[in-house]
């Protein structure tokens, strides 16, 4: 990883707790935080036998906790027991679809856990803790005088996920506010990379229909515009964040943007699959669906360079390239499970 | 709105957190207007004004938490309930800054169980109980109701969180929700001395001077409670007639920004002590300076005013508290 050498140092030794850690990001994290030398207790809700937390294969070096951020008396046991100096919290529902679909679960796990885990982090006198937020709680914090005016604000306020992260920041604030505890927010807009098992997202998903050679359908135009950070990039975030936030209190209680800064059609995301993948022949298909989608402004990451000196080291083609990489040499491996023998052919079947 | 419309005759109308100062008043009033009102009650609370005045043992009630599922569906589908207020909360600062998580189970936790437990059962409309704490502090005053909820302290971010979650469930769900921001509530039954205006009315009885722990020139947004009856009522009333308003928030308040220092002094002009200059003590000054509501829309869109404002509703609360403070002499 990229990482400038003082980094490697601040993690030495330093004992981390990581909650979601089977998720996209927490993989990849956890895997950085270990090669740093930082010691890594995860909280584990479910067995994710295929996520990149395990086949990165840092067993052995992480100390795996079986349970969830609901349960206090777990919270404070792990906490106190590993004398954890950072917590970052990544453990969350973050599938739109879920949220709406049961909007409690979400709530749950989203407000409820984070209340659950900071109150354990305040008890407990943890240094800081990070907590992982979207860009989608920009729109509902903005005053309306101000020139980013709030209009997307009130169509955020139909999206039971984006609710449930704006009630998680706000909650995140109070306790950072009202005990002087340190507490980061990194809001991101769309996280991708190997490791990302959800198929009922868009990369993940478009990748999965590319490589077994069929045209990825949408259901809506695909217009939507969104901004898309590759993985590693979003951990290089995180360790910064934690490393800048550990010595300096007027970064407590910020809520620091990360992205591109730059914005992507979802059907030009699916085409750039496609020209990294050598199937450009594949148009996918697009419909007419009107469900409200999410659409995200650009992440202005001025203050996240500015504050944080963080930079994004992969272009969209850089970060494409190296996802794709990583779900092939996965499909390669356990192509069993998706196709039967019998059909199983190279990937350049339908030209 | 005017007291002879059948809008809530026979009506089935849950009221949770009825035993607190407003569920005192707007359970009483509904019962009177013709509503089934069934109860939802957590704690006995024999201080309470509904106890004391014999309306709890009128009123139907079920007993438990807002977080009991099962116990909100049961309530809602048996009595089958078609209007909810929903003011149960945890609504003292204090006790929100030394236990922040039961605060949140219970404002926030407790709103999203109870919307949901209405989104299964099909209730009419819920009206929501928000605050114009929700705000949050902001330089940004008035505060009217497009301005961000933002608050800062535990008590203030669960109204921001409970305000937010109703107006999701209202958008995403088609829920009929509307939300109430009021200020201050003041009234007889309030027997938490602690605040201001009880506590400033009953140092004036026992004839000694009231002590302000801050510098006494803080100001907030203040509504008697009768008059946040009317708003409760109205603002269902114009949300069964026009659903379209589903997911919106009301401010309910006076906007006269008067400060501690003026309201106390208005206390002691009604009750004839003006003699009884406060004592300011300046000693707590680390809250929120300044909070007040621009109305404008609840009386444009609701053609709401407040029938009693300031000058009527003080001498309400004064008269109750006195006759209150006699009473409970009397009895000791």
């Amino acid at each position: 990883m990229p990482l400038p050498p003082e980094t490697s140092r601040f993690w030495s030794q330093k004992s981390v707790f990581v909650t979601g850690a089977t998720g996209l990001v927490g993989g990849w994290l956890v895997s950085a935080l270990a090669q740093q030398g930082a010691e890594v207790t995860a909280l584990v809700r479910d067995g994710s036998p295929r996520s990149h937390f395990r086949l990165a294969n840092t067993s052995g070096k992480i100390n795996v906790v079986a349970g969830n951020f609901c349960d206090e008396q777990r919270l404070d046991r792990v906490i106190g027991k590993n004398s954890i100096h950072t917590i970052i919290h990544l453990g969350a529902q973050t599938v739109v679809g879920v949220a709406n679909a049961d909007p409690v679960s979400t709530l749950e796990v989203n407000a409820r856990g984070t209340w659950n885990l900071l109150d354990a982090a305040r008890r407990k006198g943890v240094h800081q803790t990070l907590i992982a937020s979207t860009l989608l709680v920009s729109a509902t914090d903005t005053h309306p005088a101000d020139s980013r005016g709030n209009k997307l604000g009130a169509a955020m306020l139909q999206h039971p996920y984006a609710v449930s992260k704006a009630c998680m920041e706000r909650i995140a604030i109070a306790f950072a506010h009202t005990y002087q505890m340190r507490v980061g927010i990194l809001r991101f807009g769309n996280i991708y990379g190997g490791g990302d098992l959800h198929f009922s997202r868009l990369i993940p998903g478009a990748i999965r229909s590319t490589f077994q050679g069929d045209r990825f359908r949408f259901r809506t135009p695909g217009e939507s515009q969104r901004d898309f950070l590759y993985v590693e990039d979003a951990v290089s975030a995180y360790l910064r964040f934690g490393e800048r936030l550990a010595t300096s209190d007027s970064l407590s209680q910020k809520q620091i943007g990360f992205g591109l800064g730059e914005r992507l059609s979802l059907l030009n995301l699916v085409r750039l699959i496609l020209k990294h993948s050598g199937r450009t022949d594949l148009e996918p298909m697009v419909g007419t669906s009107s469900t409200p989608e999410i659409s995200e402004e650009a992440t202005d990451i001025n203050e996240a360079s500015r504050l944080l000196d963080w930079h994004p080291e992969y272009s969209l083609d850089q970060g494409m390239q190296r996802t794709i990489k990583w779900f092939r040499n996965y499909f390669e491996i356990k192509l069993d499970d998706y196709r039967p023998r019998e059909t199983r052919v190279p990937p350049n079947h339908g030209n | 709105m005017a007291e002879n419309n059948s809008f809530w005759k026979d009506r089935s109308v849950l009221v949770t957190g009825g035993t607190g100062l407003l569920g005192s008043w707007l359970a009483p009033t509904l019962a009177k207007r013709g509503a089934n009102v069934v109860l939802l009650v957590r704690d006995g609370a024999p201080r309470s004004l509904l106890v004391r005045d014999g309306w709890l043992n009128r009123l139907a009630s079920v007993h438990g938490s807002l977080t009991d599922e099962g116990l909100l569906r049961r309530t809602m589908a048996e009595y089958s309930v078609q209007t909810v207020f929903h003011l149960g909360a945890q609504t003292l600062v204090g006790v929100a800054k030394a236990d922040p998580v039961s605060t949140l189970e219970t404002n926030v936790k407790g709103t999203w169980m109870l919307l949901e437990a209405a989104r299964q059962t099909g209730v009419q409309q819920v009206l929501v109980a928000s605050s114009d704490k929700a705000y949050g502090e902001s330089p940004n005053l008035p505060y009217r109701e497009d301005h961000p909820l933002i608050g800062q302290f535990p008590y203030e971010v669960s109204k921001s969180c409970a305000d937010l979650i109703s107006q999701m469930y209202a958008r995403a769900y088609k829920l009929q929700v509307g939300i109430v921001r009021c200020g201050n509530l003041f009234g007889g039954g309030d027997l938490n001395y602690s605040r201001l205006i009880p506590g400033a009315v009953r140092a004036t009885v026992n004839g000694e001077k009231f002590k302000i722990r801050s510098d006494g020139k803080f100001i907030r947004d203040f509504l008697y409670v009768e008059d946040a009856v009317e708003a409760y009522l109205c603002l269902a009333e114009h949300l069964a007639a026009n659903p379209a308003m589903a997911g919106e928030a009301f401010n309910f308040g006076l906007g006269l920004k008067l400060t501690m220092l003026d309201l106390v002094d208005k206390i002691l002009a009604v009750m004839d002590r003006k003699d009884l200059v406060p004592i300011v003590e300046n000693i707590a000054n680390n809250e929120i300076r300044e909070q007040y509501m621009d109305s404008a829309k609840a009386h444009e869109r609701l053609g709401w005013s407040p029938l009693y404002g300031m000058d009527e509703g003080l001498k309400r609360t004064v008269a109750w508290y006195r006759n209150h403070l006699e009473r409970t002499e009397s009895a000791s």
